[in-house]
């Protein structure tokens, strides 16, 4: 997800051409966001809606274009938490400081992408490569420091990587 | 097919038949044309560290009670009582020392735009590490590291050291305690931390809070740290005496802000200021005074002459200590054809120096310096540039906050009065063994130059003068 800056200048200035080019550029990434945070798929589209109305009711009072990419981000999570809290009437603030990070809390969301990975290396790595994001941006939404991420990202590379291997070597011996 | 490629082919696939459709925005003509009354949105803002740099005044230095601004009744956190201290422990000095030689070149070479500039260290110290206090453990380990502190810890001792070795020195001025003035020299170091109504603090910072009251001797206020509230402060808790101050010029947009001021009054003593007023009223006590372009000017100045007095010689310049009463001036004058910036790093360092005694006169400018620095770009010195991404983490909730800029605004004013305001107290001395003769040597600072000045061997100013900009007697 990479948000030009003229464009977010043009968001920020209210022009409904950007408006539409942040939403078709941003929606399935603050989707995932929101969905691993949120597990009902239906909770999940509320927020979603929510997100996109407040970012464009909110956009005129936005200071730097460059960081459009970054509020969005934390919008998506932000919601989704005050959502949980409203909902489950639960403090959400550790789940803040380190998104994914109880290894106790179940994440069917993120796990029904990887099921051999856990929900942190998911979570990584669906942002790092569908959403483009860099560690550091990641960091940010995360909790999570850069080189945890680093460590997670690498490490789930490899399983997925040993997973389409066997995969395909399945595939080979039953053609054969 | 690369293993990144196959990975985002099928999450693309997934998320564009997962995701849902916001009807407004893929048909814009439905799309809102108005704000909606929402409630509060986190959105990502500025945070400002201003550091208010000193300045002095001849009247007695009785700190005015806060209150005065209406404030305190707001306030969610109020400062520790203070209690001088007339000792600072080895490591806090270091590490001090080390922020304030690390960052006074950069604030320096920066802003330097051939006009006088001056950077001040305590409230530039004391600002930046509030703010790394209240930011994530990443940011912390980066900053302690390049001061060479432990931990945070330490780094909050420091403060805690600092404010009240250079902040507060209440029996050797005038105390917050008695509000009486004891001697020549007065200092307060006040701390503020603003935070827009809108912004909410996170649940469980009860020892955050109590170590910025007890350390950095805040006062934390709900209310939008906008240029003129930050003024009002500002004037409200400077010390009787100031009746000058700098404008703190921030932008008005920020949402939370460190905010530290430093206040120094250095008096002459009462005879020798009589003396001087009467050179200053006079108008015809002059130094000429060689601009940078060329041109002369005439000066007013203080001469001083001291029977044993040291110069120091570096690479293309030379240097003299001048004391006030508490303060002690490092002047470092470029040699011909020199700049100040020439000699900024070899003045700094004082390395490779040697020194000689002289029958010594000091010829030296009355200044105003009048400065507006912006030294956002310490924090890439500091390895803190994280900051610019995310801030204040571990106060604030449900925001995403980010340091936009770090503004010092400062007046500095030397003249017959001196560096500082306080009442003298003078010692006749006689019977002393006459004194070892030595050459003559006159060091006038009769062109740009650079100083330091030191409060008890810490270093509290730095600057460089160019037109001194002393106005003329009336």
């Amino acid at each position: 997800m990479k948000i030009p800056y003229s464009t977010a200048k043009a968001f920020i200035a209210g022009g409904k051409d950007a408006q539409e080019e942040v939403y078709r550029s941003t929606r399935k990434l603050l989707y995932f966001v929101i969905r691993s945070i949120v597990n009902e798929e239906e909770d999940a589209k509320d927020v979603y809606q929510n997100v996109f109305v407040k970012a464009i009711a909110n956009a005129a009072t936005l200071q730097k274009p460059e960081a459009l990419q970054a509020y969005l981000l934390s919008l998506a999570k932000n919601e989704s938490l005050n959502y949980l809290r409203a909902k489950h009437q639960e403090d959400p603030s550790d789940q803040i400081d380190s998104l994914y990070g109880e290894e106790e809390t179940r994440y069917p969301y993120l796990e029904s992408y990887y099921p051999f990975l856990s929900p942190k290396e998911n979570a990584v790595v669906l942002l790092k490569i569908e959403g483009e994001m860099s560690f550091r941006d990641i960091a940010a939404l995360s909790g999570l420091n850069r080189q945890s991420l680093n460590n997670l990202y690498r490490s789930a590379l490899k399983k997925i990587k040993r997973f389409y291997q066997e995969e395909k070597r399945h595939e080979h011996q039953e053609n054969h | 097919m690369s293993i990144k490629k196959i990975i985002k082919q099928k999450a693309d696939e997934r998320l564009e038949e997962e995701t849902p459709k916001v009807e407004s925005l893929e048909n814009p003509s439905l799309a809102p044309t108005k704000a909606f009354p929402w409630k509060w949105v986190a959105i990502p803002t500025a945070v400002c560290a201003i550091a208010v740099g000193g300045t002095f005044a001849v009247l007695k230095l009785t700190a005015k009670p806060s209150t005065k601004n209406g404030l305190d009744q707001e306030a969610i956190v109020l400062p520790k009582k203070r209690t001088m201290t007339t000792t600072i422990s080895d490591r806090c000095a270091a590490i001090y020392k080390g922020f304030a030689e690390k960052i006074a070149p950069v604030a320096l070479k920066t802003n330097f735009m051939n006009q006088s500039v001056a950077f001040s260290a305590v409230d530039a110290f004391v600002s930046l590490s509030m703010e790394v206090y209240l930011s994530a453990d990443a940011i912390q380990s980066a900053y302690c590291q390049s001061l060479g502190a432990r931990d945070m810890a330490e780094v909050n001792e420091t403060v805690k050291e600092i404010s009240t070795y250079l902040g507060v020195a209440g029996e050797r001025s005038l105390g917050e305690e008695t509000g009486v003035t004891t001697g020549l020299f007065g200092g307060a170091n006040i701390n503020s931390l603003w935070l827009a109504p809108g912004l909410r603090l996170k649940s469980g910072i009860d020892p955050l809070l109590k170590e910025l009251s007890d350390s950095y001797f805040v006062s934390a206020y709900h209310v939008p740290p906008t240029a003129a509230n930050l003024n009002v402060w500002f004037q409200s808790v400077a010390p009787e005496g100031f009746d000058e101050l700098p404008e703190i010029k921030v932008p008005d947009d920020s949402n939370a802000s460190c905010v530290s001021a430093y206040f120094l009054q250095d008096h002459y003593q009462d005879g020798a200021q009589v003396v001087l007023k009467q050179q200053y009223d006079s108008k015809n006590h002059y130094l000429d005074y060689t601009l940078a372009d060329g041109t002369t000017k005439k000066v007013d100045y203080i001469k001083n002459v001291e029977d044993a007095g040291i110069v120091y010689t570096g690479d293309d310049f030379t240097a003299v200590d001048q004391k006030i009463a508490a303060t002690q001036f490092h002047y470092c004058l470029p040699d011909p054809g020199k700049t100040p910036m020439d000699i900024l790093d070899a003045a700094l360092s004082r390395e490779g120096l040697t020194s000689k005694k002289y029958k010594l006169t000091t010829e030296a400018p009355y200044f105003k310096i009048n400065s507006d620095l912006d030294i956002t770009s310490t924090v890439e010195t500091l390895g803190i540039s994280e900051l610019k991404s995310a801030s204040l983490t571990k106060l604030v909730d449900d925001s995403e906050e980010y340091l936009d800029v770090i503004k010092q605004d400062s007046l500095l004013t030397y003249d017959y009065r001196g560096f500082y305001a306080a009442s003298a107290t003078v010692v006749a001395n006689t019977g002393e063994a006459e004194p070892p003769k030595y050459d003559p040597y006159t060091f006038s600072l009769n062109r740009p130059y650079y100083f330091e000045s030191d409060l008890y061997g810490l270093p509290v100013f730095y600057g460089i003068v160019m037109d001194p900009g002393y106005p003329a007697a009336a």
